[in-house]
């Protein structure tokens, strides 16, 4: 029973389910970095209670682990008249997760501009807005693509979790494989790591380069 | 549910302290296991992030392997690996050492990483120093290196020890009864998800923020060399 037939079998059902995670974390992605850039603009706003409020948000969500999040959404918020299907669960719990992350990376980036390099283009008559949108945000972003490029190897080796609210993805095709054939064990986990690996290696590898290339500040 | 938004009957009351004592069982689950997993993947980051120092091939080859593939391989899926197929194996592990197992070894990668940056802070001549003036090479990491080391690592590396502390949350997958499973076990049987997932998410802030903020104070006052 078992043989080559069997591993190619297997890893094309696997790597058929694995799609289900390359394009979760690529839905998700463009939605955290919208919702995190939102949380940080909207923390920079001097008016405290909104402050405090989006402070605990971030905090709460940076303390307590995504699996909690995602059964607080998909059984828990049933209760309240909201309900989602396990994707649309994933996709809001994944996206308000890594948000509450990546706002504090922006807010970091903006925050290690130099003081001096914004009173150096004030003397220069560049001042308020066009300082910021000139100078602050280009400099904030080349300190934010690392840790930025970083979340979404972060955001791809999250969506393993989806599998436990029985979204069919790479790691709930496993469990089930693992249910009809149990000897394969092995061979199904080495399949799935090296899902993950090939697809987040490649990523890894172009988080280092940018890195390296940004490492100036 | 009206009733739970205007006032909490006596009947809630009752209900929330029925849920104490087997929260209470989960939550020494989870801090045991925690805190055996925080060891596990310090001792391991420690070790990489020295051996990776090493310019041998046969050192540097391996450890590479790990530290790059380790760290894209989801966590979840290492518990599952060392919880379903080491068994085919003949090595049968009980949830708790499984978790242990997965859990230090996902983290190691990165808990070395954070080592690796904070020995390569330290000037080579240090070492150089450190060997003129008669040290052994063992009381050179242990005495000199080390020490400054671990000191400007230690935010960074606290937030690891929070991660791996969230991260044992999935071993109630693997049938270990820690905090979040008691809950899920719970509210299979009255329904009350909303409820029982906030108790849980409030035991996961009142030890996570306690214990950052503790590391920070640590961090500031005893670290001092």
């Amino acid at each position: 029973m078992f043989g080559e037939i069997m591993v190619v079998e297997f890893a094309r059902a696997l790597f058929t389910a694995g799609w289900i995670n390359v394009t979760l974390t690529v839905a998700t992605f463009p939605l955290m970095l919208m919702v995190g850039g939102l949380i940080a603009v909207l923390r920079s706003i001097p008016f405290r209670p909104l402050n405090f409020l989006l402070g605990v948000y971030v905090d709460a969500i940076r303390a307590t682990p995504l699996l909690l999040h995602l059964f607080f959404v998909f059984f828990g918020l049933p209760m309240w008249g909201i309900r989602f299907d396990a994707w649309t669960s994933a996709l809001v719990m994944l996206t308000l997760h890594f948000a509450a992350y990546q706002s504090v990376v922006f807010r970091s980036a903006v925050s290690s501009v130099p003081k001096s390099v914004r009173e150096a283009s004030r003397a220069l008559g560049i001042e308020g807005f066009t300082c910021f949108r000139r100078v602050t945000v280009p400099l904030a972003f080349r300190i934010a693509l690392p840790p930025t490029a970083n979340m979404l190897v972060d955001l791809f080796r999250g969506t393993a979790i989806v599998s436990l609210l029985s979204v069919q993805d790479i790691v709930f095709k496993g469990t089930i494989m693992l249910q009809t054939y149990k000897g394969d064990s092995p061979t199904i986990f080495l399949i799935i790591a090296l899902f993950f690996v090939a697809v987040g290696y490649p990523m890894s590898m172009v988080v280092r380069s940018l890195e390296r290339k940004f490492a100036i500040l | 549910m009206s009733t739970v938004l205007v006032a909490f009957s006596s009947g809630d009351f009752e209900r929330w302290r029925s849920y104490v004592p087997g929260l209470w069982e989960g939550l020494q689950v989870t801090v045991k296991v925690s805190i055996c997993a925080m060891v596990f993947a310090l001792v391991i980051g420690l070790a990489v992030a020295i051996a990776s120092q090493s310019k041998k091939k046969i050192v540097k080859v391996p450890i590479h392997i790990y530290t790059q593939f380790g760290r894209v391989i989801p966590e979840l899926v290492q518990v599952f690996i060392w919880y379903y197929v080491l068994p085919d194996f003949g090595i049968v592990l009980s949830p708790f050492m499984a978790g242990v197992i997965a859990i230090g070894i996902a983290f190691g990668p990165f808990v070395a990483e954070v080592f690796r940056a904070g020995i390569e802070s330290i000037p080579r001549s240090q070492f150089e120093a450190a060997r003129v003036l008669g040290f052994s090479r063992a009381r050179i990491w242990v005495h000199v290196i080390l020490p400054q080391a671990t000191k400007n690592i230690f935010p960074i590396l606290s937030g690891y020890i929070i991660s791996i502390f969230k991260a044992t949350s999935l071993l109630s997958f693997i049938s270990l009864r820690e905090v979040f499973a008691v809950a899920r076990n719970e509210a299979a049987l009255n329904f009350r998800y909303f409820e029982l997932f906030t108790i849980v998410m409030l035991i996961y802030l009142a030890l996570a923020i306690p214990t950052s903020l503790g590391l920070k104070y640590a961090s500031g006052r005893f670290l001092r060399w």
